[in-house]
């Protein structure tokens, strides 16, 4: 599908293929990704003929890319490999909605995951290991149907243990989504801030092809893939829309120990206070050891005196960035200057193209930030 | 092995301290009624015809307390559930002396008075000052008339002073207490208050306990006197104590037919008559030494239970032997429990044997741990142990019942080699103990180098009891591992921690020297050209999926480099990424400069706007000439000496100086051919930085060089030696500059290599730079003051921006420079981020992607070019460009809008009504209309004063458009089109 618009090498093409048969007369299609979900590709398409290739489990794969429609050296970074799992049929235009295998492992058959067969192991290659999942759906006439995980080789360093809430019967999804959720690594080094903690997460960024990865936009000298800024020119007007969160945001802190009420400890974070207004928090920790608790104070108001902000940004055109690669957004007028990680893409091309991603990592809760900082090296 | 439970003690004792006997002999001399104050340590009793004195003969017993006999209660071994032992039977033994002749008979009475225990002991000393007993029957100074020194009345506080006799509460003894030789018969005394005399112990109510004759004996005797009537009326038990009397009961002929016939039953012996006995202080039979007076005590004491044990493991770390007694021993006395082991069904009961004895520390627990220290099932395989359970009391030792338990042996077998994230095997196989190497659980730990402890074993359980399994596992990091594994069998206790057969050595993924997997994107892969100073004319490549390999490295710096080897074509780096805040005030000129001699052949364009006088003469826009900004484009380039700026950009003819107010757009239009990836002395980087006329590095990141890294912006120092300095930041260098490496100011830099202290391998940023002092914004250590072999490269993002002036189908290369996490961790050069540009470098597979830049030459529709052709002419063009401005209606009394300002610039567009005159102009326009036709539209702008030239000429996307047939000229067509400005034709 060449789309019309934009000068010749700027056109996108959109390949669409259902159980290996081009698919005609497409209209639009919408590419979103989110962290840790399936990628969701959205098609609507024209004709009778087109609607009975596209089945409910149909595999479908897409390629698009910019350029010449034969430049003979296409290369798709980001080519879609799913199973369509809705169809919506009506008089004029159809409807697919296909998602990428992650599908397979949110509907995978039930597993009794066991502590005694993953203790000790690496969080990232238990998790690895169950993404490792053929697809046996007799729908599917495409050879490949399985995830492949051969890319995945780095490891997280973070071992499981029988405390890990990872374990009893769960999808595999639902065991990657524990794994995941385990597997932050606290960066206490000379590069990073003090209580910088790497969150590792997972997406299929290219056909069936598994990545994890751990952005770290807290590195001191992270080099982002792509900085926005007015030097750069590629901030289209109204394309950068801040949303600033509040909800995380702590700057009083009262830590009471759960044995004894009376040691206590309290701190405040008066700028904080007086830029945003008092926001304060109660937690209790099972110490009565006061260094501690003041300890834990300080660890939660240097997290969170700060609100969190995302960006949703339209880029000018689209890119080869991928969830996870580091954005810098660099607005001086708006004394913004941070690096943040990529957290969803959307693609949508139609009557027009439009680039959209959201940069900003979710913030940590506060328990889940103290339990970290507390044990760091026996997750 | 158990008794019947009787047992029988003699006191007194060694063994048993609260236990007491004291013989005590009183005397009267013949013919006295108020008898003779005196207490004697001697056993006497009847009739002395040599002194004349009447003797009387008072044992106290107190028999031995209950720890005495069956030990400390307060150790736990004592059982509280278990009666104590009670006492059956007492007998006393007394020792006559020789030539016992016939002498009568002797009676034994209870005496009734109440006595008093001192703290030392029966014979104690009396006090009367402090804190005392009250005085009752105090043994050394009982005589024949009293019995007490003091006694305290219940009506008055203090002590009563003075001799009770025994006649003054009631005699002592009902009876004659002799008759003379007048034949008076003396009473002694009138009541019986003192002595039982009543109670009936199966002689009648008399009170007499026993009697025994003594009659002619030549040879040396014991007398046995049983108390097992005493014992039965008063019920005595352990720690009580009693008082008899012996005396010598009855007149001689009453026994042996003399003549006193009348004489009473009871009095003492007839005068003048022999009745004497004298007892000796005798050893027993060696059980009593030095005694007057030997008691024996019979009771009954049961032995301990039989204790039942099990055996099974310590569920954490499967070894330890943990007993549970099914049924713990019980017994009063029981003294001991003791756990008995061996390698053979024997045992003694005080492991003198081949058996090991350890005896319980503690009891009344749920299970015992005692063996742990023991060499207790510390043999694997085939050999079988033997375990049992002994308890002893004071007299005997019972066997509990017996338990046989071998422990296994296993092994392990795994692959000699395998990759980071690559599943090993672990195959585990069980031999001897006593299910045959059957086992229910493995436990293994994959790198026991790091920590052996059960705790770092992962425990698998089987589904099934097997003897054979296998156990996967994934490393993250590369070393050499030592896989140690054990295996559980079903009573829970496993083998030894055993050895895999092999270290395990696992290696990055693929060769030993690619720790790294790099993967290579484009945005794009076919671009336009850069000759108008568009966007859409840069590719970018993205690295930003490539991955180290192991949770211990991270990606240190991405290398790209291209194979567009043409010195007249060449390709540019970042070529928009240009800081324009010098521009901020005034426009101004900008200049090139290059960190390597001779590089003067190379030529960037630069494109941005220029601020401009009225006629288009450059001028700063601070100047009063100023009238408007122009897009422009000019060149630059670098003077032949090393970080010299050359000569700034200028208009043509006459040559002026160009002040640009911004930079938006940089592109080589050729590159010097010395400047060819061929190293220099000071390398092959060839890093070209644009500044303003103050220096202001405007961009810092061009680069054209063909097939070396350096292109990607990895620049290295190689090996230096430099001195740290923590209070200035500073690295300062011994030789060589950083200057001609290519160093910037703002440069990410990584510090690798075997530095003195770990602390300064870091990624920092360059703050101020000279040629041998490199000046960083992180924190660093001095150190001893010199660092050999330090590498400072240049650290490169994942992605890099490229564009190409001219034509090219360049095919680049990526590769990536991993790195420890912990550098305090790293163990060479490499793992510091020492690693250089070379394929020798521990880097990942270099990968390739090909992109074509394209010309818009044969793809541009010039509105000018057709007019002049007359295909078509140009009815009319309106440039417009909308928004702008915004401002606000004021509350209140306002009548204008305050504060309107420019918010931001709205979208130029152009509409063009245009006549087709020609086939060729219908057929261009149709193309147009149709679109994938043409990369743009352009058109001049021409001049009010001179129409002939151009005052712009604008490039234009096309939005939409009609295409008419005109009625009233049948062969020609009338087209509107509307258009987007997309910029200038400056080239």
């Amino acid at each position: 599908m060449p789309v019309q618009k934009g000068h010749l090498l700027q056109s996108p093409h959109v390949d669409i293929v259902v159980d290996d048969v081009i698919l005609n007369d497409i209209v639009s299609i919408s590419l979103t990704h989110e962290l840790n979900k399936a990628r969701v590709l959205t098609c609507r398409f024209r004709g009778d003929t087109a609607l009975l290739h596209c089945r409910l489990g149909s595999i479908v794969s897409l390629r698009q890319h910019i350029g010449k429609p034969t430049s003979g050296v296409f290369s798709d970074d980001n080519s879609f490999l799913g199973i369509i799992k809705n169809v919506s049929p009506s008089d004029e235009e159809h409807q697919f909605i296909a998602f990428d295998f992650t599908t397979l492992l949110a509907e995978s058959q039930l597993i009794n995951f066991k502590a005694e067969d993953y203790v000790g192991e690496d969080l990232y290659f238990a998790a690895a290991n169950a993404c490792d999942f053929k697809y046996h759906g007799e729908v599917s006439r495409m050879a490949n149907t399985s995830i492949d995980v051969s890319n995945l080789k780095s490891g997280s360093g973070v071992f499981i243990t029988k405390d890990m809430n990872l374990f009893g019967w769960k999808t595999r999804k639902e065991f990657i989504d524990a794994c995941f959720n385990e597997m932050k690594v606290l960066r206490d080094d000379a590069h990073h801030p003090q209580f910088a903690i790497q969150q590792f997460h997972y997406a299929i960024h290219k056909d069936n092809i598994m990545s994890f990865f751990a952005p770290d936009p807290l590195h001191k000298q992270a080099i982002p893939s792509l900085t926005l800024s007015k030097d750069n020119n590629n901030i289209p007007a109204k394309g950068i829309v801040s949303q600033i969160d509040t909800t995380k945001l702590v700057n009083a802190i009262t830590v009471v120990s759960k044995t004894d009420s009376n040691i206590y400890a309290q701190r405040e974070n008066a700028s904080s206070i007086a830029r945003f207004g008092v926001i304060s928090k109660f937690i209790q920790l099972d110490t009565d050891d006061i260094n501690a608790l003041d300890n834990a104070a300080e660890i939660i108001l240097r997290r969170f005196d700060k609100p969190s902000i995302f960006y949703n940004i339209v880029s000018v055109e689209p890119t080869n960035l991928h969830l996870g690669d580091l954005v810098r957004v660099d607005l001086p007028r708006l004394n913004i200057d941070e690096i943040l990680p990529i957290t969803s893409i959307t693609l949508d091309i139609g009557t027009e193209v439009q680039y959209q991603f959201k940069v900003g990592e979710r913030t940590l809760t506060i328990q889940e930030e103290l339990e970290i900082v507390s044990n760091p090296t026996n997750r | 092995m158990a008794s019947n439970g009787q047992q029988r003690l003699y006191i007194p004792h060694s063994t048993m301290p609260s236990a007491e006997v004291v013989a005590k002999t009183i005397l009267v001399e013949a013919g006295s009624t108020t008898g003779a104050n005196t207490c004697y340590d001697y056993l006497k009793f009847g009739y002395d015809t040599t002194s004349t004195n009447y003797h009387r003969g008072i044992i106290t017993i107190k028999l031995p307390l209950l720890e005495d006999v069956f030990g400390d209660v307060t150790t736990g071994l004592y059982n509280s559930d278990t009666p104590v032992g009670d006492i059956e039977n007492i007998a006393i033994r007394l020792d006559p002396g020789n030539q016992v002749l016939n002498l009568g008979k002797y009676h034994i009475y209870k005496i009734k008075k109440r006595y008093t225990q001192y703290a030392a002991g029966i014979n104690g000393t009396v006090s009367s000052g402090g804190g005392h007993s009250s005085n009752h029957v105090q043994t050394d100074y009982t005589t024949w008339n009293s019995y007490a020194t003091s006694e305290m009345s219940k009506d008055t506080d203090v002590d009563n002073l003075g001799y009770v006799f025994w006649d003054t509460p009631g005699a002592f003894v009902k009876g004659i207490a002799v008759q003379g030789a007048s034949g008076t018969k003396v009473p002694t005394g009138s009541g019986s208050a003192d002595l039982d005399q009543s109670t009936d112990y199966g002689h009648g109510a008399n009170g007499i306990i026993h009697m025994f004759n003594v009659e002619n004996h030549g040879s040396d005797n014991t007398i046995t006197i049983p108390l097992k009537p005493l014992l039965d009326a008063d019920s005595f038990t352990w720690g009580d104590t009693f008082r008899l009397l012996i005396k010598h009961e009855g007149a001689v002929d009453k026994g042996f037919g003399t003549s006193d016939q009348d004489a009473d039953w009871g009095d003492e012996a007839h005068y003048n008559q022999q009745t004497l006995i004298s007892c000796d202080a005798s050893t027993f039979g060696g059980t009593v030494s030095s005694s007057l007076v030997q008691v024996e005590i019979i009771y009954q004491d049961a032995p301990p239970t039989k204790p039942i044990i099990k055996l099974s493991a310590d569920p954490i770390d499967f070894r330890t032997p943990i007993v549970t007694f099914t049924t713990f021993p019980s017994d009063a006395d029981i003294q001991t429990v003791a756990l008995h082991h061996n390698t053979s069904n024997a045992f003694t009961f005080d492991g003198s044997g081949s058996d090991v004895r350890t005896n319980l520390t503690s009891f009344n627990s749920e299970t015992y741990r005692d063996l742990e220290s023991t060499n207790f099932l510390n043999n694997t395989g085939t050999k079988n142990y033997f375990l049992t359970a002994v308890a002893s009391d004071n007299t005997s030792h019972v066997q509990g019942n017996v338990i046989n338990k071998g422990r296994m042996a296993c092994s392990g077998a795994i692959v000699n080699t395998t990759s980071i994230g690559t599943q090993v095997t672990l195959t585990v196989t069980g031999s001897g103990g006593d299910f045959s190497g059957k086992f229910i659980k493995v436990g293994v730990n994959w790198d026991s180098g790091a920590s052996d402890k059960i705790s770092d074993y992962r425990i698998v359980t089987l589904t099934e009891e097997s003897t054979t399994a296998q156990i996967t596992h994934t490393y993250d990091t590369s070393d050499v591992f030592q896989v140690k594994l054990f295996t559980v069998d079903r009573d829970g206790f496993r083998s030894d921690k055993t050895n895999a057969a092999n270290n395990t050595v696992v290696k990055p993924i693929g060769t030993t020297d690619r720790a790294a997997v790099a993967k290579l994107s484009v945005s794009r892969d076919t671009a336009v050209r850069a000759r108008y100073g568009d966007s859409f004319s840069v590719i970018t490549l993205s690295g930003a999926q490539g991955y180290a390999v192991g949770s211990d490295k991270r990606v240190g710096t991405y290398l790209f480099k291209h194979n567009n080897a043409s010195d007249a074509n060449p390709l540019t780096t970042n070529p928009l990424g240009n800081n324009n805040d010098s521009f901020n005030s005034v426009s101004g000129i900008v200049k090139l400069r290059c960190n390597q001699d001779g590089r003067e052949g190379t030529v960037l364009k630069v494109w941005g706007w220029c601020s401009v006088e009225a006629d288009g003469t450059p001028v700063a826009d601070n100047s009063a000439n100023f009238d408007h900004y122009e897009w422009q484009v000019h060149s630059v380039s670098p003077s032949a000496s090393a970080n010299v700026v050359g000569t700034q950009a200028q208009t043509g003819d006459p040559s002026e100086d160009v002040y640009y107010k911004s930079v938006e757009f940089v592109a080589l239009d050729a590159i010097d051919a010395d400047d060819n990836g061929t190293a220099t002395s000071v390398g092959t980087v060839n890093r070209y930085v644009l500044v303003d006329g103050a220096g202001n590095i405007i961009n810092s990141e061009i680069r054209g060089t063909a097939n070396d890294y350096s292109f990607g912006g990895y620049i290295t120092t190689g090996d230096i030696t430099v001195a740290f300095h923590d209070t200035n930041k500073t690295i300062t260098r011994s030789s060589g500059s950083f200057l001609t490496d290519g160093f910037e100011v703002g440069d990410v830099v990584m510090i690798g290599g075997m530095l003195e202290d770990s602390v300064n391998n870091i990624f920092t940023k360059i703050t101020a730079l000279t040629a041998t002092i490199m000046t960083v914004e992180d924190d660093l250590e001095d150190g001893d003051g010199s660092n050999a072999n330090v590498k400072i490269l240049k650290a490169q993002g994942p992605t890099l921006q490229v564009a190409s002036y001219d034509e090219s189908s360049p095919t680049f290369t990526h590769k990536i420079v991993p790195i420890n996490i912990n550098q305090s961790s790293a163990v060479n050069d490499i793992e510091k981020g020492g690693a250089d540009a070379t394929n020798n470098a521990p880097v990942s597979t270099e990968v390739t992607q090909q992109v074509i830049f394209e010309s818009e030459e044969y793809h541009t529709y010039d509105f000018d070019t057709e007019a002049d052709a007359r295909n078509i002419s140009i009815t009319n063009a309106v440039l417009s460009r909308r928004g702008g401005i915004a401002g606000a209606m004021p509350l209140g009394q306002g009548r204008y809008p305050i504060s309107p300002t420019r918010t931001s610039l709205g979208l130029p567009t152009m509409a063009i009504s245009v006549r087709a005159h020609t086939q060729a102009g219908y057929r261009k326009l149709w193309n147009l209309i149709q679109g994938d036709r043409y990369e743009w539209s352009t058109i001049d702008s021409k001049k009010v004063d001179s129409p002939d030239n151009s005052f712009r000429q604008l490039r234009l996307k096309i939005i939409d458009g009609t295409l008419n047939k005109d009625p009233s000229l049948a062969n020609e067509y009338t087209a509107t089109l509307n258009f987007l400005v997309i910029g200038e034709l400056v080239t």
